[in-house]
């Protein structure tokens, strides 16, 4: 059972990999047609740090106009979790988190290392906004 | 000059390329200023009041000033719904009328608007997290093209 768990999990995983690579594919199409091109380190450190987490959901995916790819995971509570992959494996961020049972949403930004990220996603309670 | 604010109830759209839209959401990196600009420009849908808001947006994609993207969209947006949800971290944030005049290559926007009070380019995050929080009050996400 255990094999068969992960093989399904493999697949996702490859499935969502796929996914994001065709949206890539269009980002670079669609951005070089409005004057923006992917930024090379953006995207390698996109790919490091989906592959450092492999077990995460799809996010969505979009191109800034300075070049950076930007993934956001979001929740029907208006909870969100933006990154921004600046290169030299620096991911500047938004979340918003609303906590169970409470009116407000606490909402932060700023930068933050790989490991950094996976902290505030574990501080904001994210996982299961973020992973499968 | 900084125009009159526009009526809470109105409705405004904004051009997003496509490379910002996602899916029917659009990214709140659409709603930030670039170096130098004071503000973003957005048309009032409602200036149109005897049209349909097909007709509305057919006034709005003809008078655009822009390199229009082939699936680029207007995201829409209703000023009180937006101002009432950012104002807890941005009290500032308004929605002016500013009307362009015809030039030598354009003809009148009587609809232009611009939304200012924004953080600038510099403060990224506070940008970023604002930008963010009005794109979750995008009502629509409408296409560039006409019907």
């Amino acid at each position: 059972m255990a094999t068969t768990s992960e093989t399904r999990q493999d697949k996702k995983a490859r499935q969502i990999r796929q996914a994001y690579r065709s949206r890539i594919a269009e980002l670079r199409e669609f951005g070089e047609a409005e004057g923006v091109t992917i930024n090379a380190a953006s995207e390698k450190d996109f790919w490091d740090f989906v592959k450092s987490l492999p077990a995460t959901r799809k996010g969505s995916l979009i191109l800034m106009e300075n070049g950076n790819l930007r993934a956001v995971w979001e929740a029907s509570d208006d909870s969100h979790l933006a990154l921004q992959f600046r290169g030299d494996r620096m991911v500047q961020y938004v979340i918003f988190k609303r906590r169970p049972r409470a009116r407000q949403v606490s909402r932060v930004a700023g930068a933050d290392t790989f490991d950094g990220i996976k902290r505030q996603i574990d501080t904001f309670a994210l996982q299961t906004l973020v992973f499968r | 000059m900084i125009g009159p604010d526009l009526p809470a109830s109105a409705n405004v759209v904004r051009y997003v390329g496509f490379a910002r839209i996602r899916g029917d959401r659009v990214d709140g990196s659409a709603f930030c200023l670039r170096p130098g600009e004071g503000g973003l420009s957005i048309h009032w849908l409602d200036y149109y009041s005897d049209l349909t808001k097909e007709q509305q947006l057919i006034q709005v994609r003809r008078l655009l000033r822009l390199n229009v993207g082939a699936r680029a969209g207007l995201a829409e947006l209703n000023i009180g719904e937006t101002r009432q949800y950012v104002a807890s971290e941005l009290p500032t944030l308004r929605f002016v009328h500013s009307p362009s005049p015809a030039n030598d290559r354009y003809p009148a926007d009587p609809a232009h608007s611009d939304i200012v009070g924004l953080p600038p380019a510099d403060a990224e995050d506070l940008a970023l997290l604002i930008g963010d929080m009005i794109a979750q009050r995008v009502k629509a996400v409408h296409p560039i093209a006409d019907a």
